[in-house]
């Protein structure tokens, strides 16, 4: 395979004399993302997850992903001394894992050495064998040992690259959500039809996930939000943004285009995406929604309040920065209040963040019978 | 979750399995253009009927993984308890902790976010030494494998021998 499936992983150091360090590697990796640790948060049940990760478990199904424990957003604590061992790892990790390499190459070189003199010594008419698997070729001895120290290419620059990669192919063409077949966007919807569905459930399919992906849309804004006033490095609006965007290209977009007949012009993140139209537009889906969440979140019910307050002012980030665009706004009121904020979820956040973290009901997405 | 989460945390899997395999197992990307959908190798396990098979097995994964798990399906015959005729294979690893079908699983044998293609492999190679008859996919195979133990286990080897093409 090539290069872009060369990312850093605790297994880069079985390679070298260094191997007890893949363990440890592995301690400050994240079970759930397998990657290194970012803004970590501890669970009640003393289990540590990056705050995005864990957030989003609890989201799923309100419990921590190893020990299954019940646990809620708002008991994480930042576990601080966790990043600040991520963070000067990760410093050390190419330094060492390259001089890992050459003492590697190195010996490999001596013992090579050896071998081949060993053989000069005894039976010189073989010796065209010694090399023979590299280019068929004997190499010179000072050929071998001009270049002892061959070291790959640093694994983390390979990876830098690709780690936000869109994996949708750019040919301009949109997959059917059921047999992934590529086709022009606005085919989409008609192809549906070869999948023999009668058209009743599947229209009555098609409005319940387009219900669901709103609200997984919030969610997905929320949690998004929250995780960054976690980090101690938050991401700009921009960088929000982006992410959001690939949400809304992957998991958003093919429900609006099999909900709104594979036009594919309403989809959230568009440039020319007419925020007000689409609030009042949707306004009855919210309600709906909102409705759906008060009902089954009771205790908190107070604090979701409804879509015709939309001119609340966005909380300010810490670094002056707006976090949400207008027209997400819907999702970020409520959080306006701070008299409407838990208790120890102030706590919580005084010493984790400057900024309130936004609490996300948990919401059981099935169906309704 | 992200897709973007999904599509790096299987880079990362993809990569620690190939560098460090286990017995018996290689699973990878069908394309590099598809890092959602994987095709699985699995020797039958020694001392068992499956033993000497080769069971090509497709993996594919959900968006929100690992969120959810990833379906599995044998690509080629597979007279199992446990395995769908479609070759689709049905284990409490596979299945999300919210759904239990059978009502049978226990929580913590189910998925989880910290399970990965490496433990469902593992599984899947242990449920075909050990089937599971409590909840039967196949329940042709199911009630051969209780009640006429050699009978199963002469299929399954024709099974693997026409796999191989040595019938
Ligand atoms: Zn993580
Ligand atoms: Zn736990
Ligand atoms: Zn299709």
């Amino acid at each position: 395979m090539d290069s872009s499936f060369n990312v850093a992983d605790s297994s880069d150091w079985l390679e070298t004399p260094l191997s007890y360090l893949a363990p440890v590697e592995q301690v400050l990796r994240c079970q759930v993302c397998k990657d290194f640790f970012d803004t970590p948060m501890i669970t009640s049940c003393s289990h540590t997850f990056c705050s995005l990760c864990i957030r989003r478990c609890l989201t799923n199904d309100g419990r921590c992903p190893v020990c299954r424990a019940n646990d809620q957003e708002m008991k994480l604590r930042s576990n601080a001394i966790i990043q600040e061992l991520v963070d000067v790892f990760q410093t050390a990790r190419p330094i060492v894992l390259q001089l890992g390499k050459e003492v590697k190459a190195t010996r490999d070189g001596l013992v090579k050495r050896a071998k081949k003199r060993k053989i000069e010594d005894t039976d010189i008419d073989d010796e065209e064998n010694v090399d023979k698997p590299y280019n068929g070729r004997r190499k010179t001895r000072s050929q071998q040992q001009s270049n002892p120290f061959v070291v790959e290419p640093s694994m983390d620059q390979a990876m830098g690259d690709q780690k936000d990669g869109d994996l949708q192919p750019d040919d301009g063409l949109a997959a059917c959500p059921i047999c992934k077949a590529r086709m022009k966007e606005e085919a989409v919807f008609t192809h549906l039809d070869i999948h023999n569905k009668p058209e009743t459930v599947a229209q009555a399919e098609a409005e319940q996930s387009r219900l669901t992906i709103l609200l997984h849309f919030f969610i997905s804004i929320l949690i998004s939000v929250n995780a960054n006033c976690d980090s101690r490095r938050p991401r700009t609006k921009r960088e929000l943004l982006h992410e959001l965007d690939i949400w809304d290209k992957t998991q958003g977009r093919q429900v609006y285009n099999s909900s709104n007949g594979g036009g594919g012009s309403s989809s959230v993140m568009d440039k020319d995406f007419d925020g007000a139209a689409w609030a009042t537009s949707h306004d009855s889906d919210f309600q709906n929604l909102i409705a759906r969440a008060r009902r089954k979140t009771k205790p908190k019910a107070e604090d979701i309040r409804t879509t015709e307050e939309s001119n609340v002012p966005v909380p300010e980030h810490s670094n002056g920065n707006e976090i949400l665009p207008n027209h997400i706004l819907l999702a970020s009121k409520i959080t306006d209040d701070p008299d409407r904020v838990p208790q120890a979820q102030q706590d919580n956040v005084t010493s984790a963040a400057r900024n309130r973290p936004v609490e996300v009901p948990f919401v059981d997405l099935e169906p309704e019978d | 979750m992200a897709s973007s989460t999904a599509s790096r945390r299987l880079f990362l899997e993809y990569k620690n399995l190939t560098s460090n395999p286990p017995d018996g197992i290689t699973a990878g990307p069908v394309s590099e253009d598809d890092i959602f959908l994987w095709e699985a190798l699995i020797q039958g396990p020694d001392g068992t009927p499956f033993e000497g098979g080769i069971f090509p097995a497709e993996l594919k994964f959900p968006k929100d993984y690992p969120l959810n798990p990833p379906t599995m399906r044998f690509l080629g015959e597979v007279w199992h308890p446990n395995v769908y005729a479609n070759g689709l294979v049905c284990i409490s690893i596979l299945h999300a902790p919210g759904d239990d079908p059978h009502h049978y699983e226990k929580a913590s044998e189910r998925w989880s976010p910290i399970q990965s293609v490496e433990k469902i492999l593992i599984s899947v190679m242990s449920m075909l030494a050990e089937p599971n008859d409590e909840s039967p996919a196949n329940i042709e195979a199911a009630k051969m494998w209780r009640e006429r133990r050699g009978e199963f286990e002469r299929k399954v080897r024709e099974g693997v021998r026409r796999s191989l093409g040595v019938s």
